[in-house]
């Protein structure tokens, strides 16, 4: 396996374990304010306009809001997967490989018009 | 029930959701979906934002270790991929005009034969030397390791696998979820990949899939913080796990977990198609 393989794994990971960090932050300080609430999500009710939105939550993840930095650390995962897509096509340009550069690029180019698609 | 009880034992949950996620190529929403729904009686669209996240997570945990090892065919994965996202946004395009109810029925029949053919292949060694000339002419084939050292595999019937990819992104974009099942069946049955390559290279892809529906989810309002915070610490911890076991089990005995962790799926489909209750 060469560098770049190894290098798309370890993003892969490193995005996890950021995700993970965050996540866990901001997990146990809801826990710690909101641990004894009883749960309810048998209804659907969708998220507030400011945890739907990359825009929004990067927002509150500045307030230090328990549930903005959990929301925050998931989008970091998502993010991730689009970087180590484009590290892929990089991997295929050193390669000097162009139909899988083109295949890679196009999965990546989906990748970026699809989180920002609003149905 | 508290929330701090229903996050611990959703962690548990996840644990084991990672695990059998890494190790069969199909990441953790098997699992999620229906513990989720029937034990702790949460609406199904935040189990559905909750199990695409663990999918995201399961391919993360145990992609480094797949990678390093030398397992993943990361040709082949980009490959079938570009036939599941075209599948994807067909599929996408198609849920205004079909019944997801008849969808949902027909899904349940193709992943029970899925299982039976999955443990009906016994062969380990493959039989046939030379590749499709598809795979030829797109350097499709590699090596993986055995317990006697490096061994070369050959690809075969790529088309088939490409329509089989294409219908799996149909599948996933009509129905939300379970594509991964159809994605290893391309590679096991179509492209006669040793097992564990297949397995593998579907793990490596799942959480690029998933990631094309996720802004969406986001949008919808589906990933709520409370309900992923512990299926991503358990998702995580299992499908590292996960990927640190695969070397040690038989490829028979990853087949008969495989197949009973797609019949799971099944039934949750039929589930879903006789009650119209996951949609």
């Amino acid at each position: 396996m060469t560098r770049t393989e190894l290098l798309i794994g370890q993003v892969m990971r490193a995005g996890l374990f950021l995700s993970i960090f965050l996540v866990l932050i901001g997990g146990v300080t809801y826990l710690i304010q909101h641990g004894g609430d009883t749960i309810n999500y048998a209804v659907f009710h969708g998220e507030p306009m400011a945890l739907t939105s990359p825009l929004g939550i990067w927002q509150q993840f500045f307030d230090l809001s328990p549930r903005g930095i959990i929301q925050f650390g998931i989008l970091i995962l998502v993010m991730t997967q689009i970087l180590r897509v484009a590290l892929t096509a990089v991997y295929f340009i050193e390669m000097r490989d162009v139909i899988f550069t083109v295949i890679s690029s196009a999965i990546f180019v989906v990748l970026i018009v699809s989180f920002f698609w609003r149905d | 029930m508290t929330i701090l009880l229903f996050s611990c034992l959703l962690f548990l949950v996840s644990i084991l959701a990672g695990l059998l996620g890494a190790l069969t190529g199909l990441g953790g929403g098997v699992v999620i979906i229906p513990a989720l729904v029937l034990f702790f009686d949460i609406n199904i669209r935040y189990a559905m934002g909750a199990a695409l996240i663990s999918v995201i997570a399961t391919s993360s945990g145990a992609a480094v270790a797949y990678l390093r090892e030398g397992y993943t065919n990361l040709r082949i994965g980009m490959f079938l991929e570009t036939g599941a996202v075209v599948g994807a946004f067909i599929g996408a395009v198609l849920v205004a005009f079909v019944s997801t109810r008849f969808i949902a029925i027909v899904f349940a029949v193709i992943l029970f034969l899925s299982a039976y053919l999955t443990v009906r292949r016994k062969h380990a060694q493959q039989t046939q030397v030379s590749s499709h000339p598809w795979a030829v002419r797109l350097q499709l084939t590699g090596d993986y390791p055995t317990t006697s050292g490096m061994r070369t595999y050959s690809v075969q019937h790529v088309p088939a696998a490409l329509v089989i990819m294409t219908i799996a992104g149909i599948f996933s974009g009509l129905l939300g979820i379970g594509s991964g099942a159809l994605k290893v069946l391309a590679m096991d049955q179509a492209l006669r990949l040793p097992y564990k390559v297949a397995t593998t290279t579907s793990n490596f892809i799942i959480g690029i899939t998933a990631s094309v529906s996720v802004g969406i989810y986001f949008f919808r309002g589906y990933v709520d913080p409370n309900i992923t915070f512990p299926v991503v610490l358990g998702v995580a911890i299992g499908s590292i796990g996960g990927a640190k076991l695969l070397s040690h089990i038989k490829s028979r005995s990853l087949r008969i977990i495989f197949s009973v962790v797609i019949c799971l799926l099944g039934a949750q489909m039929l589930y879903k198609g006789m009650t119209g209750a996951l949609s």
